[in-house]
């Protein structure tokens, strides 16, 4: 993943406020692997925060040839324990050296001089297949058991060709403003490693005065944020001129408006910076396509072009369309993951994509080839970059009777058929704890009986209108 | 004509309120009672306080005393004392 001999730094952890260079990460790296060496391909759950430990945690997954699981250190115990029931990981990377909640005592403390490194006592289980490296949850923390499969070759040639797309150079330092565990957010990391570029490692929000702080200090040049990032951005009238050292800024993880797209751009251009709007999936590693600023403002409102290595096609319901005309986009190249895994027994599957993601998602491209994001085919909603699958999240609304969900712009509106005005609010509070999200991103809605179409079928088309006015 | 009494009735009157409107603002975004101790609350020591209450937090306090908060003050809310003392700035009174 990176040159392990040189003495530039490579990571600065705001948490024990500590430079590491490569060599020194290296070293870490290898001692940690060493931890996890077994000859049976296993299995590690490295429950992650943006620091130097879940670093060297990750890395050493990698390099003791694994495959690793990517989590959000802050999932819920309850469901931290499903996942361990349903996956039985080999071996559990945690920062805490506290025994994880419900395992029974089925788990060995081996290591905890650097990241707390745990094993599993019984015997070995299921073969893992060999490509299999990284597993990345799509769906942020809905509490679905569903990974996206990667293969260490997925993630280098994704690396490799958003480094290509971004000209990212040694000289670049990135502060991880995304968690570690989701897609966007690790390609900040792989990419930087990749080049021999650094990173700070912080776990600050951005509405925070020490994350700005060490963006100043610390003369970061790389940000990344999803929309929600650049409408608080907006807000606060950031980044101004007290932040020289901020040349890149890139932004994924949905749709940003067009009139903030325009106004970063003319920011960073003014500055002599670059602001990029790029479009991907976790199901392709991270990223398919960047839009160039030097495309801006012509191309204002695309998602850019697919990144080197990959291509991609728009198909109507008798095969590809021409250009102008809105289809689902098909995506081909390197990055594609090998397929989708709900428990342990699926980490055996090879390859089943074969390079080809049907994204669920719908557009168009114009004639010269970039790409332009109208909606989704399925029924899915982003709030603040994270991805949800409607379908799942009435599943879970079902024991409160017959509802449906339906996205708008950055919130979701829920209507149900069978709750009273005074049980909305507890509902949505439980909700919005199980889904890690804010309470005000889910607004619950009473309806006397959900409008259906002569199918049978619910009509989002019409819950959709009823949801704006 | 107001006696001392009468006076005093209403500055405690005005402190009860701005600091009962604060914490019904930190009770709107935090979705919690607003007598379950919010007064204790401090970024980074309360895990639901993430970008996203921050920033509904700080639309509930801008209504709640028809206040519009400078960058400065946004970034620096982080704890309900440091609410009080920033809302303080903008004329608010929590003094008797």
């Amino acid at each position: 993943m990176f040159d392990h001999t040189s003495r530039a730094n490579a990571v600065y952890d705001v948490a024990s406020a500590k430079w590491h260079t490569y060599t020194e990460l290296a070293e870490e790296v290898y001692r940690v692997a060493e931890t996890l060496h077994v000859p049976a391909k296993s299995l590690v759950f490295c429950f992650c925060r943006n620091d130097y430990q879940c670093l060297c945690g990750y890395l050493a997954g990698l390099e003791a040839g694994h495959a690793s699981a990517l989590l959000d250190d802050g999932t819920a115990a309850s469901f931290q324990t499903s996942l361990i029931d349903l996956y039985r990981p080999n071996f559990i990377v945690h920062s805490s050296a506290a025994e994880i909640q419900g395992t029974n005592g089925e788990y060995q403390l081996m290591d905890k001089r650097g990241p707390c490194v745990w094993r599993r006592k019984s015997a070995p289980d299921t073969v893992i297949h060999n490509s299999l490296a990284l597993l990345l949850s799509t769906s942020g923390s809905t509490g679905t058991p569903k990974f996206v499969r990667l293969s260490l070759d997925n993630l280098l040639a994704n690396a490799r060709s958003i480094v290509d797309g971004l000209s990212i150079h040694p000289g670049d330092r990135a502060i991880t403003s995304l968690p570690f565990h989701y897609s966007y957010g690790l390609s900040i990391i792989n990419t930087h490693l990749l080049t021999g570029a650094s990173l700070v490692l912080t776990n600050e929000g951005l509405t925070s005065r020490a994350f700005w702080n060490t963006v100043r200090d610390l003369e970061c040049s790389s940000f990344a944020g999803v929309p929600y990032s650049y409408q608080i951005l907006h807000r606060l009238g950031l980044p101004g001129s007290d932040f020289p050292s901020l040349r890149t800024m890139t932004q994924a993880g949905g749709r940003l408006e067009n009139g903030l797209v325009d106004q970063f751009f003319r920011n960073m251009a003014a500055r002599g910076g670059r602001f990029f709007v790029m479009y991907g999936q976790t199901e392709a590693t991270a990223r398919i396509a960047i839009l160039d600023p030097k495309w801006l403002p012509e191309k204002l409102g695309s998602a850019g072009r697919p990144i080197s290595g990959g291509a991609i096609r728009i198909h109507g319901d008798s095969g590809p369309l021409a250009p102008g005309a809105v289809g689902e986009l098909v995506y081909s190249g390197p990055n594609v993951m090998l397929g989708y895994a709900v428990n342990r027994s699926e980490l055996s599957a090879g390859d089943d994509l074969k390079g080809t993601l049907h994204t669920g998602d719908l557009g168009s491209l114009d004639r010269d080839g970039f790409v332009y994001i109208s909606g989704r085919l399925n029924r899915y909603a982003k709030l603040s970059g994270i991805r949800l699958n409607l379908d799942e999240l009435e599943a879970m609304l079902k024991d409160h009777g017959p509802s449906a969900a339906v996205g708008i712009e950055d919130k979701l509106v829920i209507f149900c058929e069978g709750l009273q005005e005074t049980a909305l609010s507890h509902c949505r509070d439980e909700l919005a704890r199980r889904l890690s999200i804010h309470h005000r991103l889910l607004d619950f809605r009473v309806i006397p009986k959900l409008p259906l179409k002569a199918n049978g079928k619910i009509d989002y088309t019409l819950l959709e209108q009823t949801a704006r006015c | 004509m107001n006696t001392e009494e009468d006076f005093v009735h209403k500055a405690t009157a005005t402190v009860t309120d701005s600091q009962e409107r604060l914490k019904h603002a930190f009770a709107a975004a935090f979705a919690v009672s607003p007598d379950s101790g919010v007064e204790q609350m401090v970024y980074g020591e309360c895990a639901s306080w993430d970008s996203t209450a921050h920033m509904v937090l700080i639309a509930e306090i801008e209504s709640a005393f028809d206040i519009m908060l400078a960058t400065e003050d946004v970034i620096d809310l982080s704890s309900f004392e440091k609410a009080k003392e920033i809302v303080a700035k903008y004329g608010v009174s929590f003094e008797g």
